[in-house]
């Protein structure tokens, strides 16, 4: 897999992973639960997260609707769907042979 | 993406539009909001906000092109089109063409198929006895 796909799928896995539990997230949300979750180490660039979430939602891998926020203000809210799922265990096991190719590769070094 | 999902995107480009500012425009305020909640100036919270986000411009250029059908389906899509244009027009023909064979105007009305007056001895009859 080339550089740019890599990085593009490291974006689709966190944001798929961070609504696998099953919650909406508004963008916003999303950015920052990755952030939090990541224990302040990841920063999503909110300029690229919106053209991905609307990628992915393309992709039949997350489904959206507009609601009300927790501020009464209408926002779009993204949630994972059942071919999302699918697709982030699909990333998820592709990264977890990855970084453990990279890993062997750091052992030995 | 699927083919009817493209199919649907090209026929509501001013809903997308309208949802593509909204929600920036929701992300902005959000982080504005968020930033004046830790007692930021509001032109400060304002300026913050739009320096995490980037250009705009270039974000909404990125979620169009997210929604932009592929060209193998505008190829199809144009390709159907120009079928039903062909049958249509031929089908219009058809009925002028009965038309004046039967040297009536008013009660046939022009995009209506032709009926089966297919043989000659048969069409021969119907005009003499319409000449009659």
């Amino acid at each position: 897999m080339s550089k740019p796909d890599k990085l593009l799928g490291t974006l689709d896995l966190l944001v798929l992973r961070t609504l696998a539990p099953g919650d909406a997230l508004h963008g916003c949300a999303i950015a920052d639960r990755i952030h939090d979750m990541s224990q302040d180490a990841l920063r999503v660039e909110e300029g690229s997260l919106y053209p991905a979430l609307h990628r992915m939602e393309e992709s039949s891998w997350l489904a959206s609707e507009w609601r009300a926020s927790a501020n009464n203000r209408r926002a779009r809210y993204y949630r994972i769907t059942a071919a999302g799922k699918r697709r982030v265990t699909a990333i998820e096991r592709e990264w977890t042979a990855h970084v453990s190719a990279v890993m062997r590769v750091l052992r030995l070094a | 993406m699927s083919f009817g999902r493209e199919l649907l995107n090209l026929f509501r480009t001013t809903s997308l539009e309208r949802d593509i500012d909204d929600e920036i425009r929701f992300h902005l305020e959000e982080r504005i909001h968020q930033n004046r909640a830790q007692h930021m100036a509001p032109e400060e919270a304002a300026r913050l906000a739009h320096d995490q986000f980037g250009s705009v411009e270039r974000v909404k250029v990125g979620m169009r092109a997210a929604r932009v059908p592929r060209k193998s389906t505008l190829a199809a899509i144009s390709a159907a089109v120009l079928v039903c244009s062909l049958s249509l027009h031929q089908w219009i023909a058809t009925g002028r063409v009965y038309e004046l064979r039967e040297g009536i105007t008013a009660p046939v009305p022009i995009l209506a198929p032709a009926p089966h007056y297919t043989d000659a001895a048969r069409l021969a009859k119907v005009h003499g006895v319409v000449r009659r």
